[in-house]
């Protein structure tokens, strides 16, 4: 049993390793490559149904638990139903009710849902600056100090066009410094962090040692 | 009216979402709720419209009219191993999803190898030296700034070496299994952490008017597209 | 008589001029036809090239058609119209598959009809080795090997000594912390897919994480965007309640989809940080925009927040926010510095290693780069 559990899995991955490797560097395998990506959106269409399973059955186990909070678990459900009926059945039949009810419920309320989501940035990114702003150590000050003039830089006139020069300066050798410096860094990490999965010697992936 | 309707709609629920940043409220959790089944909702179809029919279903028939064996056969392949992930569901057969994960892994990594290396590191590493064909550290600069000091002469002289400094700094700063009071790690520490520092602050600033333009915009769709709306309405 | 000859012979050639200005010597439409297979390639590419041989006014324009043929499917690929500019034109093809036969046909009109006047053909062929990559192939092949050798020494018991990094340090206190206050711990292993190396990486802090959560019996949730890492992240946590000897304590709803979209996710996860107020926060693995939301209504909750990501957009965000960050390759070194197993540690050395070597070959690059050797730069560091 060890075999199909352990064994194998592994042994498909040394070898989709090497192959997914070997097609980067010889140039004769390019046309199986993308073959072999076709894959790649089935299997990931596939793990989809997990997703929803999972969302359900959380759901249900909350609310068994939690009778108060059952009414949020029931919109959650109606949501998702009615939302993958409408957009499956409305693809069908173009311009129907149900295609209407989808596109009405994907700009009026999926589209302004993530819009103001998004827009609660505007103030988690201000109490961040607050708080950042408090700590007295240096690094943070730093931090702070750079990302005002940054800010400035990119709103100054008149006399204040000084913070233009300098957050140039800032964007253009310390910045690109840095994130260059890490990118390389990140780079090597996950080439590392590739060899180790195709050597075996990472195996999270499937649950543990 | 029916744009009215949702649009009134879409305005309540982005009232809800901000009703957060005071407290925990149950129209914040409507709204929640409502957004975790849309968005799921929303998933589904799009696998299904935009993964399924063209990339599996139409390909299939596709070959099977055109009698490509082969490659029918091999999208089958794949259909089954994806497949397999439902054995999730099962305690006894979830093992099985293994094998997908498997080979999204593998090829997902050993894909990744050369890209990364050639992208992130070796052309990282190239403009180190030289940027536009120009060597970084360039003495002619230095010298044009000594017989002619002046603001954009210094910035030129010091551009290339200033870059490279930080770039080789931030790098020794990740070496892991030295020693900290080996002199190359100990010296270099403090000027990689304020160049990191100075980076970090930087895109912290840069963003933060484009996260306040967010909030704006959102306003702006409360104010400006959906008042008029109701006020034509009214009026 | 001479008058007569000469005579005959004029008359002979104004005939002979007549003769040609009459009916024209029909021109003879030509261009010259390369059709080449590109090296160094995957087997799809050729090039055609066209050189007409006509002046402008013989010759206006051709008609180039360029067919692939590939399995007996004859399709075809181009039709158009080269200006006579009597210089030569180059056509990039593009094929689908390699093998193909690139077949290009040249047509003039002819008194009103479309006439072939030369074809040439090339089958493309796939490349074993493309010698643009040469210095990624060497420097892939020269760092796995470095890596072998470095776990097959660390294996066989050699020390290894790995600098501290804080934010790993302190993930036994955050969960202490989290357990004396009575509170969960909440896990988010990024929003990315499972190909995403951050998100492996990340699931390798969720082991240690899992067993020290279970060490302590403190209630854990992970909370996933991704279907297929909701699915591994589930059997990291219940193999670490297992190797910690609490497997009862595994409960799988508390591995759990939270949501579909980046947004929804983080809505959800707010909205479950605000209810049952965490007393750590592990976001660790890939994240865009809505790391921020996630690490400050973390810290509204007043629980510890560690963070890391490769993300370099996102780092800031996380320093500015969080209690302790993981930088960019930090992510990556945790699993090494967290099992402490040698073979982990043998690659974090190599990495290093390696690191070291290509930091020596950029100064070299550099000195020599300043009295005019371009070597390195032109054949190594490309």
């Amino acid at each position: 049993m060890n075999f199909w559990k352990r064994r194998l899995p592994l042994a498909l991955t040394v070898i989709y390793g090497l192959a997914g490797f070997a097609m980067q560097i010889i140039p004769a395998l390019n046309g199986y490559r993308d073959i072999q990506n076709s894959w790649m959106p089935i299997l990931f269409g596939f793990s989809i149904a997990i997703g929803v399973a999972s969302l359900t059955k959380y759901h249900f186990t909350k609310m068994r638990r939690q009778p108060e909070e059952r009414v949020y678990s029931i919109i959650t459900f109606i949501s998702l139903v009615v939302m993958a009926v409408a957009g499956l059945i409305g693809m069908s039949q173009d311009g129907g009710v149900f295609t209407k009810l989808f596109d009405n419920l994907f700009s009026y309320v999926y589209v302004p849902l993530q819009a103001t989501i998004f827009s609660l940035l505007a103030f988690y990114i201000t109490s961040a600056a607050y708080r950042a702003f408090k700590v007295s150590e240096w690094i943070s000050t730093l931090l702070l100090v750079s990302g005002f003039i940054v800010m400035l830089g990119r709103v100054a006139f008149g006399p204040l066009m000084v913070f233009g020069k300098l957050s140039e300066w800032i964007m253009a050798v310390p910045t690109v410094a840095a994130m260059r410096g890490l990118l390389i860094g990140i780079g090597l990490g996950i080439m590392a962090t590739a060899i180790k999965i195709i050597l075996g010697i990472e195996r999270s992936y499937l649950g543990g040692e | 009216m029916g744009t009215i309707l949702w649009s009134t709609f879409a305005v309540f629920l982005t009232l809800s979402i901000f009703s957060f940043l005071i407290k925990d409220n149950p129209f914040y959790k409507f709204a929640e709720h409502l957004f975790a089944g849309i968005s799921v909702g929303y998933l589904v179809v799009i696998t299904f419209t935009q993964i399924f029919i063209p990339r599996v279903w139409k390909p299939l028939m596709n070959s099977i009219d055109t009698g490509n064996i082969l490659r029918s056969a091999f999208l089958i392949i794949g259909v089954f191993i994806g497949l397999l992930y439902l054995s999730r569901a099962s305690n006894k057969y979830s093992w099985l999803s293994r094998y997908p994960i498997s080979i999204v892994v593998g090829f997902g990594s050993g894909f990744a190898i050369a890209p990364s290396l050639n992208a992130r590191v070796l052309k990282q590493l190239h403009s180190t030296v030289v940027e536009d064909g120009q060597s970084l550290l360039n003495i002619q600069k230095i010298i044009a700034f000594f017989r002619d000091p002046s603001f954009s002469s210094l910035y030129n002289a010091t551009y290339g070496p200033l870059l490279v400094i930080g770039v080789l700094v931030v790098l020794i700063y990740f070496f892991f299994s030295f020693k900290n009071d080996n002199p190359v790690i100990k010296y270099t520490r403090t000027p990689a952490l304020l160049y990191m520092m100075v980076g970090f602050g930087a895109a912290f600033g840069y963003t933060f008017m484009a996260r306040i333009s967010l909030f704006v915009d959102r306003m702006n769709f409360i104010l400006n597209r959906w008042w008029p709306l109701i006020q034509n309405k009214l009026m | 008589m001479k008058k007569i000859a000469v005579l005959i012979i004029i008359i002979a050639f104004a005939l002979m001029s007549a003769y040609g200005q009459n009916d024209s010597a029909p021109i003879e439409p030509k261009c010259k036809l390369e059709v080449e297979d590109v090296k160094n390639d995957g087997g799809t590419k050729a090039e055609v090239y066209i050189t007409p041989q006509n002046n402008p006014e013989e010759v206006d324009e051709y008609n180039l058609k360029i067919f692939s043929e590939f399995e007996g499917q004859k399709r075809k690929l181009k039709d158009i119209k080269i200006i006579n500019n009597q210089k030569r034109i180059r056509i990039p093809v593009n094929t689908d598959n390699v093998n193909t036969n690139v077949i290009a046909e040249v047509y003039v009109q002819q008194e009103g009809q479309s006439v072939k006047i030369n074809s040439a053909s090339v089958k493309t062929k796939g490349a074993w080795f493309d010698i643009k990559l040469i210095n990624s192939f060497v420097a892939a092949i020269f760092f796995i090997s470095l890596i072998m050798y470095l776990v097959s020494r660390a294996r066989k018991g050699g020390s290894l000594f790995v600098r501290k990094i804080p934010g790993l340090e302190e993930i036994d206190n955050a969960v202490g912390r989290a357990t004396e206050m009575g509170k969960p711990v909440f896990y988010i292993p990024g929003l990315s897919t499972i190909r995403d190396v951050a998100t492996i990486a990340s699931l390798n802090i969720l082991r240690s994480v899992g067993q020290k959560v279970a060490h302590y019996a403190t209630p854990l949730k992970v909370l996933n965007r991704d279907p297929v890492v909701l699915g591994v992240a589930q059997e990291v946590v219940h193999e670490a309640y297992l190797s910690a000897g609490r497997p009862d304590l595994y409960n799988e709803d508390d591995v759990y989809f939270a949501a579909g979209s980046q947004f929804a996710f983080a809505s959800v996860a707010q909205g479950a940080m605000v209810r049952e107020k965490p007393g750590a926060v592990f976001l660790l693995g890939m994240f865009w925009a809505e790391s921020l939301i996630l690490a400050e209504t973390a810290n509204s909750v007043g629980a510890i927040q560690i963070a890391g990501t490769d993300a370099t957009a996102q780092i800031p965000f996380f320093i500015a926010s969080c209690d302790y960050t993981l930088i960019g390759e930090e992510l990556y070194a945790a699993s090494a510095y967290l099992s402490r197993a040698p073979k982990l540690l043998g690659t974090l050395k190599a990495q290093d290693y390696f690191k070291a070597v290509l930091l020596a070959v950029t100064i070299l690059a550099l000195i020599t780069n300043l009295i005019g050797i371009d070597f390195i730069i032109d054949y190594i560091l490309k």
